[in-house]
């Protein structure tokens, strides 16, 4: 997934979007809204991120699962397997994000990129309601997807990529 | 100045402000773990080297405590699970790159070794003890036939079982305040000091206390090493780690630390052998007790801190 | 009735048992009739019209396997939202969940000398309303009853109280928002800006913002469009004293010193005159005017701008060359909330005179020619004429106003001995005007001097409080409402139908209206007892249907007259006294106002107090989502922007509680929490509108946060239509919070 900062208003809609698609509980969320203010008046910067987890490559949540809950699913999305997760907290303590969060009704739950709407060939519900449009999915290994296209031509940026992770959320900047 | 917030309201239960998913049940299970690795360890080292009537306590009384902590860090363990109806689902499957799967089998072969254990030496506390049914007597007797190679695989597994919580820990890169290969070596140590601290506090032979004084007073050594190894590691690493080592260098857990940790735990109760060794009187127990709080407190205050530390926001 | 209103902040149930019992018996026996008789509830998804805001964005209700609320997303083909909503709309699902609804019909009753809220029947409720309107009729006469509305059912109440005949029906989003910006362009082009604003920022190449915070407003289809132009490399060109998310997406961000916004556009034009970078053919076509205005703006030099707005003249020559370049697509955009200053008219009219002179208007990447669709109405009698308004009873009074004020009402209705008539009737129906209209002190001392007074609406909000009469409006997704129009680029229609059968015991006002009108006699103006087939027949009319409808949601339609921007040679004839675009705004002159604006100093905050400045955020819509479960879950509470060294001045640090005390002494009900920020001005602070709620009923939003109407007491009024100034309000920081209350 790639976001582009330049027209992200930090809006929150994504938030909300995928609270009501995934019927996230109240109190909780799979995705966030950061905002960095760089500068002293008048000389000023903002950057705003959608985050969520990353679907990293070497993601550290999949490395310490015991029970293989946390495990790759097709595409490289990182998924848990409800019944497997045993609620110990490790992925919960392994993720440099902080992109996951206990379930009140004991599993661990995290951003899954709405793998039930990538199926029947539609987006994330995040990217589908944007009112920026500035979120863009695909498949990287596909050159024409949406994602593809966009990395090409813009300079982008991911989140603590000294920390290994090899996250693929990219961030436009 | 640079200002970083969340601005979408994010709170998400034991995750914000800070990480919290791990509270006072992890701990006490890590410092459970850790006497039990150590005194299983000399029971079964000193049992191998043939010094199990010179030192009794060790070999033969003290593992009697390690299955009721094992039993009640298994506990501990399961309270903190979030979904517990499923903790089963930890045996259905061995992954090598998850510490927690290694510490999950470990516990499945030393619980009932140390069960084992604790039932063939049970005539040594309790000399009236009668197993009654003529299948347990037999398998007493199988037992003790197998006495030295269950030692081989206890001495073997108590060092897994010490320094797995470590591993464990500092396989988190997230948290840099764990993410050090020198708390694995830590926890170990430190395990195996408390276990020392515990022979020393049951036994009733002076030799013994002697002796174990002497390697506890070592391992204490090494444990004081090891702490001065771990904030110079963290000074001399990039900006996440020199935040964490701040936690502990005027940060909020610097009084709990240096206090608790260091001077009640490792450097009162070396001094205080050191002084018994030079002939002075100081009664017994009060190094070894201390010796076991600072582990125990270790173990708290690195897993809260830890989780204070972090890469982002 | 006694005229004493006590605020009723306890909780609503009122203790009489058997009085409690027998109407929820009676609601019970409604509940049961209309339970098998829900037809929708097979729906998977049902079309609507967002009714958080007034931007009406056409969408679809989803309902899961169980047949319960699931989401709420975008219609594809709605021009106003393109098939995506925006945070509010999308957070929809937690009006229908709040729990904090209103859900029965309460009435104001003295029990043991202690007035409180009892549940009655509807019966009950609507029979009492329609003979206190009458027995206040019959003395007062109908005319002094007033309608403040913001919502869709405010449709069905103006058809009640024209029928009834009183002609005073105000929304405060004339007067306490936009107002200003529709009389000065009305001056101008003979036209208003509408509603939504005609803007074509998709394909402009130059967006001027000068008191618009798009992209912290909300505005669905113009922040869509926003990052459209800036994917097409337009300029953004941001005046604001803060540094607000559209400053920091602009090529070029002012830091305008507060309340000079008038010297700067006056310089603007002084120096695309002198540089000829205006719109010659355009102007010479279409303006009157244009010698007048260049004599007036001679002395109006970015040095001179520079010396009042802090803006250095290069940037000021810089910025306006870049307009200049771009026209004619390029929009000076109007803003919304325009209501600051007490010369808001003034200012609307430099932003007007801009917009002309740079051709903007009636062409691609400026103005368009919105087209809407005419809905027809069932045949009724004539509405009866009536014998005074406000028009009649102040001829002096905001002469260029064409409509209500709700301010005006407000102070109409408290007694004075020069008038004539008072207002003793008010009908509220989705406006919580506590926290709209500014200076609370005067709305409540006006509401103690009512009658009678009804409030509709879905949730417990401040407004209720004060009401004799509280009737639960269901809300948008369990109702049908009128056919919505768009003012857009093409006519295109929405349908809004239920896709839940209403909650507790809450009712549309269509059917709240009807039953009024039963009651009142004027049934006769509700021809149709169904919403339903009302709505068929006037879809029939337009050539669809309401089966139809129903699947598609929105229907488009082809633009009957013009074409969407002026053709290259095309007379153009402007509603204005001289058929042209007004530069030199002659009905001012007639009304003995300044035809060309003149720049006035304001008011500067004394030592120790900051000017007050609020604006929106996001995902929040004016007080109204406070409590909404899913946008609480964005943001539960306001914050006070505050510069560091201002901070540092005080002393205060990041995400403390402290609170605000105004110039007039007026201290803030509850304690804000501090933002230590850079991105606003030393000499200002900002708040985000719509905290700060005392109802104990609003579980999520009591206490939350503070409010900005609160801290209004000073109202700059504007002379020409009666808006209201909001702006001129300055506040300095308690930070003890156990401070007696001032």
């Amino acid at each position: 997934m790639a976001i582009d900062t330049l027209k992200c208003v930090g809006c929150g809609d994504c938030v909300v979007a995928c609270q009501t698609e995934n019927e996230v509980p109240i109190g909780f969320c799979r995705d966030w809204v950061v905002e960095v203010t760089d500068g002293t008046y008048p000389q000023l910067e903002i950057e705003i991120r959608s985050e969520r987890c990353n679907h990293c490559e070497n993601s550290p949540c999949v490395r310490c699962c015991p029970t293989g809950a946390s495990h790759y699913a097709e595409g490289g999305i990182v998924l848990v397997t409800q019944n497997k997760c045993i609620g110990c907290g490790a992925c919960i303590a392994s993720c440099p994000y902080d992109a996951r969060y206990s379930h009140p009704k004991g599993y661990v739950d995290k951003c899954t990129f709405c793998i039930h709407r990538v199926k029947k060939g539609l987006d994330p519900a995040c990217v589908a309601v944007c009112p920026t449009r500035c979120m863009y999915f695909g498949d990287l290994d596909d050159p024409k997807s949406p994602v593809s296209m966009v990395l090409k031509n813009r300079k982008y940026k991911t989140l603590i990529p000294e920390a290994g992770t090899k996250p693929h959320l990219y961030f436009l900047i | 100045m640079r200002e970083e917030i969340i601005v979408s309201g994010r709170m998400n239960p034991f995750i914000d402000p800070h990480l919290n998913i791990w509270h006072w049940q992890i701990p006490t299970y890590l410092f459970l773990g850790g006497l039990a690795a150590g005194i299983l360890f000399f029971a079964a080292l000193f049992y191998l080297q043939g010094k199990e009537e010179k030192y009794r306590t060790a070999v033969r009384v003290a593992p009697l405590i390690v299955p009721i902590l094992l039993v009640l860090g298994l506990f501990a363990l399961l309270l903190d699970l979030k979904h517990k109806l499923y903790f089963w689902q930890l045996y259905t499957t061995i992954r090598l790159e998850s510490p927690m799967s290694w510490g999950a089998w470990t516990l499945m072969v030393v619980t009932p070794l140390s069960f084992i254990w604790a039932a063939i030496h049970l005539r040594d506390v309790f000399p009236k003890w009668d197993w009654k049914y003529q299948w347990l007597k037999d398998l007493e007797a199988f037992f003790i036939r197998y006495k030295r190679p269950m030692a081989w695989v206890i001495v073997i597994f108590s060092v897994i079982l010490g320094v797995y919580t470590g591993i464990l820990l500092s396989a988190f890169n997230a948290r840099p305040l764990w993410n050090t290969s020198i708390l694995g070596p830590l926890f170990l140590v430190s395990g195996f000091s408390t276990g020392a601290a515990a022979i020393i506090l049951f036994s009733k032979n002076p030799e013994e206390r002697k002796t174990f004084a002497k390697i506890d007073l070592l391992l204490i050594a090494v444990e004081l090493f090891l702490i001065i190894h771990l904030f110079m590691g963290f000074l001399a690493s990039t900006q996440v780690q020199i935040d964490a080592a701040n936690l502990f260098l005027g940060g909020p857990y610097t009084a709990p630390f240096w206090i608790l940790v260091v001077t009640m735990g490792l450097a009162v109760p070396a001094l205080l052998e050191v002084l018994e060794l030079l002939k002075y009187r100081i009664p017994v127990y009060i190094p070894a007790i201390l010796v076991i709080f600072g582990g125990l407190m270790l173990r708290f205050i690195i897993v809260y801190a830890g989780q204070v530390s972090r890469w982002m926001y | 009735m006694g005229s004493r209103r006590d605020f009723i902040k306890i909780s609503a149930v009122g203790v009489g048992g058997l009085a409690v019992g027998l109407p929820m018996a009676r609601s019970l026996a409604y509940q049961a009739v209309e339970a098998d008789s829900f037809p929708y509830a097979e729906m998977m998804r049902t079309p609507t019209y967002c009714e958080v805001c007034f931007w009406k964005c056409a969408g679809w209700i989803h309902k899961n396997d169980k047949g319960e609320l699931w989401k709420i997303t975008g219609n594809d083909h709605d021009l106003h939202s393109n098939g995506r909503f925006c945070p509010r709309g999308t957070g929809g699902v937690g009006m229908y969940h709040d729990e904090d609804r209103l859900k029965r019909p309460l009435m104001r009753k003295t029990v043991n000398g202690k007035q409180v809220f009892e549940e009655v029947a509807w019966d009950e409720a609507l029979d009492f309303i329609a003979r206190r309107m009458k027995e206040i009729a019959s003395v007062h006469g109908p005319e002094c009853t007033a309608l403040f509305t913001h919502g869709s059912g405010g449709k069905y109440f103006g058809t009640l109280l024209r029928a009834f005949g009183s002609p005073h029906i105000a929304a405060p989003s004339y007067a306490q928002c936009r107002g200003p910006r529709e009389v000065a362009f009305q001056n101008t082009f003979g036209e208003g800006v509408g509603s939504p604003e005609r803007t074509d920022i998709r394909d402009t190449r130059c967006l001027v913002l000068i008191g618009s915070h798009l992209g912290e407003n909300m505005h669905n289809g113009q922040i869509q469009e926003m990052s459209d132009a800036i994917d097409k490399g337009a300029t953004i060109i941001t005046v604001d004293p803060r540094y607000s998310t559209a400053a920091s997406k602009s090529k070029y961000w002012l830091p305008i010193k507060p309340a000079t916004d008038l010297a700067l556009l006056l310089a603007w034009i002084n120096v695309i005159i002198e540089e000829e970078l205006y719109d010659r053919d355009y102007v010479e076509r279409y303006t009157y005017g244009f010698e007048q205005l260049k004599n007036h703006v001679a002395t109006m030099t970015p040095q001179w701008a520079y010396g009042i707005t802090t803006i250095k003249p290069e940037v000021i020559r810089e910025t306006a060359r870049a307009m200049g370049h771009a026209s004619p697509a390029v929009i000076v955009h109007p803003g919304r909330h325009v209501t600051w200053y007490g010369d808001d008219t003034q200012r609307l009219r430099a932003v007007a005179i801009l917009n002309a002179l740079l051709g903007s208007w009636g062409r691609r990447g400026g103005f368009y020619r919105p087209e809407t669709v005419t809905v027809p109405e069932p045949t009724t009698p004539e509405y009866p004429t009536p014998s005074r308004s406000w028009r009649t009873e102040f001829p002096d009074l905001y002469r260029l106003s064409d409509t209500v004020l709700a301010n005006g009402v407000c102070d109409a209705t408290i007694p004075d001995p020069s008038r004539g008539c008072n207002f003793k009737t008010w009908i509220v129906n989705g406006t919580n005007l506590i926290e709209t209209l500014p200076n609370q002190e005067n709305t409540i001392k006006a509401i103690e001097s009512l009658e009678l007074m009804v409030v509709i609406d879905t949730m417990p909000m401040e407004i209720t409080g004060y009401a004799d009469v509280i009737l639960p409006e269901c809300t948008y997704l369990e109702r049908f409402d009128e056919i919505r129009v768009s003012l857009h680029r093409e006519p295109q229609i929405a349908l809004r139908m239920p896709a839940f059968k209403p909650k507790y015991d809450s009712k549309p006002g269509y059917w709240m209206a009807r039953e009024l009108s039963k009651r009142l006699g004027l049934e006769a103006y509700f021809p149709y007892e169904k919403q339903e087939d009302l709505l068929d027949w006037q879809l029939k009319e337009l050539g669809s249907s309401l089966e139809e409808m129903m699947r598609i949601g929105v229907k488009t339609f082809k633009r009957p007259y013009d074409d969407l921007y002026f053709a290259p040679d095309e007379e153009v004839e402007f509603w204005t006294n001289t058929g042209k675009i007004e530069l030199y705004a002659t009905a001012f002159e007639m009304e003995g106002f300044d035809p060309l604006p003149v720049y006035t100093p304001h008011e500067e905050p004394p030592a120790g107090y900051y000017r007050l400045n609020y604006g929106r955020a996001p995902m929040h819509t004016f007080s109204r989502t406070a409590n909404n479960p899913n946008l609480t879950d964005l943001m539960d509470e306001n914050s006070v922007w505050i510069n560091p060294k201002v901070a540092w001045e005080w002393g205060l640090v990041n995400d403390q509680y402290i609170h605000l005390r105004n110039q007039d002494g007026k201290r803030s009900e509850f304690p804000i929490r501090v933002r230590i920020t850079e991105r606003i001005r030393w000499d200002s602070v900002y708040m985000v509108h719509g905290f700060g709620h005392d109802r104990k009923q609003l579980t999520r939003s009591y206490g939350r946060g503070a409010s900005d109407t609160n801290l209004i007491t000073k109202v700059l009024v504007d002379p020409l239509m009666g808006g209201t100034g909001m702006r001129g309000n300055f506040v300095t920081f308690i930070t003890e919070l156990e401070e007696d209350k001032s």
